[in-house]
């Protein structure tokens, strides 16, 4: 019977053919389907552009961002905002919507960020548009909602328009709660962070009788979100952002309290370290208090040793032995800190200069010295174990042995050329030149400091020292070396690629003098 | 057959597996097996377009979830709905491709001109047992293939190499399940057996000559590595290039199965007609000149 029908392989193909598409026929298309799948594409190959820019920056060119700009503007004008969203709403909307919104923001930014003197009133105009439109179109997202006042925000803020920021700030206070759900076990950072920056927004203006009475507001609201969400973790949120509250308005003793009543409500493993450690830290800077604050510190250091948190309990109890005088304990205490915590360098690092400050402190330089040694091998591309060898060079000086100083800065000028050649490319990088430039200048060694300084400007044009490092190399050339030429073509470097740099007007009264 | 013989016969009948290439020979059936295969992978692709919207995309959405409808996500689950496709459509239309190819094979080895036609209407004619061969020999398969994850899953993150150690196995031990099925259809086919009988006899031959059995099988699949790992590593695919390319990636697929196909049913076939008729125990009978002479 089947073989009838299917007498040859040119039928079969046919009838294939036709029942693939009567299958395909039988429905009427899903509009909504075929949208979101071509809003996901065009969100993709944007997405897919930023990527790209943010993987190799050599490629973020003007052209690149533009186009960037063009596709979130295209999903924009293809995708306007919805007319109603309700539970309703098929998911497919809902997530075209998203995307669209997405664009909004992502554009919003973008214009502020690229925004120049010229286009600044079009570019922030547009953002403000773009994020007002998210604000009121899509508020069926929290996310998003929140995201686009709170860009608003800081729009204004950027734009001068104080007034309007925070009046962004009171709506969204307004209009959403601290939590995310209804049971108050997400809490929103984002909103729970608010009343605190508003306030410190007046304070930062020096607007000091609105920022006291802020202030007050916002330790109010904490307190209520913290008594209507009482027992979750939005209402200990809350009441964490009332002790940095009181902290911000250096209320210690209010701060202390809130502290404790959040240790005793809701302490546990995961939060106690950080509660302890704030404590001990206002115990003993703010309030003068330090035998409450060794004790917190003892805590933390008995009861979590084995964390980072105990770690920094553990330093901060040796720096007080160390300032009563109890070295050997002291020095002890940071071995043990390194022993445990070898792995993290920033935590062994920090130990190991206490150690050595330690010997020093006590005079017993040759142990300082060899303790500043090991911090600057084992801990090359760190902050103190950068700071080692030129700080070894100090205390030679500050002991007057000269002769050994000079030695010092031989070896800091070896141990900063091998951070540069092994750690090329990262920050240390950037960090040991600018050591080793230190180290030049105090060799007296003006060539090879020059020839760094220039080098170095001209590794990392866009560095903030870049303009500073191109002059001081000019003044280098011009007083010590006698190379006027050289230092002209590093003046001219300076007016031409930095021009907006305070020291332009001294180079341009430097070349013209030159020129005379 | 000893080993020396056992090679052989496989280098033999890969080498008239290479004539009927020359000639085209059994091409035709494997061409609309892998035309329909395209067109499935066509139809998923482009699930969110009409007409494929209202009836791909809920299938695909009732086999891989809601997750699988979202660009790019639906090209990182292509290999997957359309290895679930394509496991339907091998049993259905696979399975009656494979006994044309088959009968179309073996008209050519005995010095036949069967035409394509001719093989679908034999394949047709035997199509429920070979379905059944088919399905049978699928279920197995993809029964062994999942026994890593289900016994050793445990060990993909804790102990990565050797969990693809044991999945190298697996694999070694899929090929192995396919190379006792192997015959099966060529007896259905060729000998008239009835399924059981079909099974017996092909897993008596392949054990009889494992090397050059388990060899049909798993050379040629060989050839499915390349896509096979590009199609693994999709997710680089999608991010490093665009995730169309996995679309590329599967049509190559698609041709590189047709031709490893081609291969192993023709050496099989071949290996089949020269061991059954050596033992003098199975005679071909369905080809049209043998009918004609009186058969044998």
């Amino acid at each position: 019977m089947l073989s009838r029908h299917f007498t040859s392989a040119r039928r079969l193909t046919v009838m294939l053919i036709l029942a693939a598409f009567a299958m395909g026929l039988t429905g009427c298309g899903n509009a909504e389907l075929t949208e979101r799948y071509r809003a996901e594409r065009m969100a993709w190959q944007v997405r897919t552009l930023e990527r790209a820019m943010s993987e190799n920056a050599e490629i973020a060119t003007d052209e690149m961002i533009a186009r960037v700009m063009d596709g979130h503007r295209e999903i924009i004008d293809r995708f306007p905002p919805p007319e109603t969203i309700d539970e309703t709403t098929l998911p497919e909307i809902v997530d075209v919507a998203k995307i669209s919104a997405a664009s909004r923001l992502a554009l919003a930014s973008m214009l502020v960020a690229r925004a120049t003197p010229e286009t600044a009133e079009a570019s922030v105009g547009e953002s403000i548009e773009l994020l007002e439109s998210v604000r009121d179109r899509y508020s069926f997202d929290r996310n998003l909602a929140i995201d686009a006042g709170l860009r608003l925000a800081s729009v204004r803020e950027l734009t001068g328009d104080f007034s309007g920021a925070i009046d962004e700030m009171g709506d969204l206070l307004d209009r959403w709660g601290p939590a995310m759900d209804a049971e108050g076990d997400a809490p929103d950072v984002r909103i729970l962070r608010l009343p605190l920056r508003r306030a410190t927004s007046y304070a930062v203006r020096g607007m000091s009788d609105q920022a006291v009475r802020v202030f007050g507001e916002a330790s109010e609201t904490y307190a209520t979100w913290s008594e209507t969400w009482s027992g979750t973790r939005t209402g200990e949120a809350a009441l964490r952002m009332n002790a940095d509250t009181y902290s911000a308005q250096a209320r210690w003793a209010d701060a202390v309290a809130v502290y404790r009543k959040l240790d005793e409500t809701y302490g546990n493993d995961d939060n106690r370290p950080s509660i302890w450690l704030s404590l001990a830290e206002i115990h003993g800077s703010r309030l003068g208090d330090r035998a409450t604050s060794r004790s917190y510190y003892e805590r933390v250091s008995e009861s979590y040793g084995e964390t980072t948190a105990g770690a920094t309990a553990d330093v901060a109890l040796a720096l007080m032995d160390i300032s009563d005088g109890r070295h050997e304990a002291a020095r002890e205490r940071l071995s043990m800190v390194v022993e445990r915590f070898g792995d993290e360098e920033a935590i062994a690092a920090t130990a190991k200069q206490h150690r050595a400050a330690s010997y020093e402190l006590e005079g017993r330089w040759d142990s300082a010295v060899a303790e500043y040694s090991a911090l600057a091998a084992e801990f090359p591309t760190t902050m103190y174990g950068l700071a080692a060898p030129l700080r070894i060079v100090d205390m030679y000086g500050e002991i007057g042995e000269t002769e050994a100083g000079v030695t010092a800065l031989d070896d800091a000028a070896q141990v900063y050329a091998r951070v540069i050649r092994d750690y090329g490319g990262t920050p240390a990088e950037m960090a040991a030149r600018n050591y080793m430039i230190e180290t030049r200048l105090r060799q007296e060694s003006w060539g090879d400091a020059a020839a760094l300084l220039s080098e170095t400007a001209a590794q990392f044009p866009d560095a903030q020292a870049a303009a500073g490092m191109l002059l001081q190399a000019a003044d280098i050339y011009r007083e010590e070396l006698d190379r006027p030429e050289l230092a002209r073509e590093l003046l001219q470097a300076v007016v031409e690629r930095y021009p907006e740099h305070d020291g332009v007007d001294r180079a341009r009264e430097i070349l013209d003098s030159m020129t005379e | 057959m000893d080993l020396v013989q056992q090679f052989n016969a496989l280098i033999w009948s890969w080498s008239e597996t290479l004539s009927a290439l020359r000639r085209r020979v059994a091409l035709a059936p494997l061409l609309i097996y892998a035309a329909a295969q395209l067109a499935v992978l066509a139809m998923i692709t482009f699930f969110a377009y009409p007409p494929f919207a209202s009836t791909v995309a809920p299938l695909i959405r009732w086999r891989l979830g809601e997750a699988a409808l979202h660009y790019p996500t639906c090209f990182l689950a292509l290999r997957a709905s359309f290895g679930q496709a394509d496991v339907v459509l091998s049993v259905f239309l696979g399975a009656a491709a494979t006994a044309a190819a088959v009968w179309l094979f073996a008209s050519y080895y005995t010095g036949g001109d069967g035409k394509a036609a001719e093989g679908w209407r034999e394949a047709f004619r035997r199509y429920v047992p070979v379905v059944i061969a088919v399905l049978l020999t699928t279920v197995l398969a993809q029964l062994v293939s999942r026994i890593p994850t289900a016994f050793w899953g445990h060990l993909a993150d804790a102990r990565p190499t050797r969990f693809r150690l044991i999945r190298m196995l697996a694999i070694a031990a899929v090929l192995a399940v396919q190379a006792l099925f192997i015959y099966v259809i060529p007896y259905i086919m060729l000998a008239r057996r009835r399924i059981g009988g079909a099974i017996g006899g092909s897993v008596a031959l392949a054990l009889k000559n494992p090397v050059t059995t388990y060899l049909i099988v798993a050379v040629p699949t060989a050839l499915e590595l390349l896509p096979a790992w590009l199609a693994r590593n999709g997710t680089t695919i999608a991010y490093r290039f665009a995730p169309e390319g996995l679309t590329v990636v599967l049509v190559v697929w698609v041709v590189v199965i047709l031709y490893t196909t081609f291969f192993t049913l023709g050496a099989a076939t071949r290996f089949f007609l020269y061991a059954t008729q050596n033992e003098g125990s199975v005679g071909w009978s369905a080809h049209p000149s043998r009918v004609k002479n009186g058969g044998e």
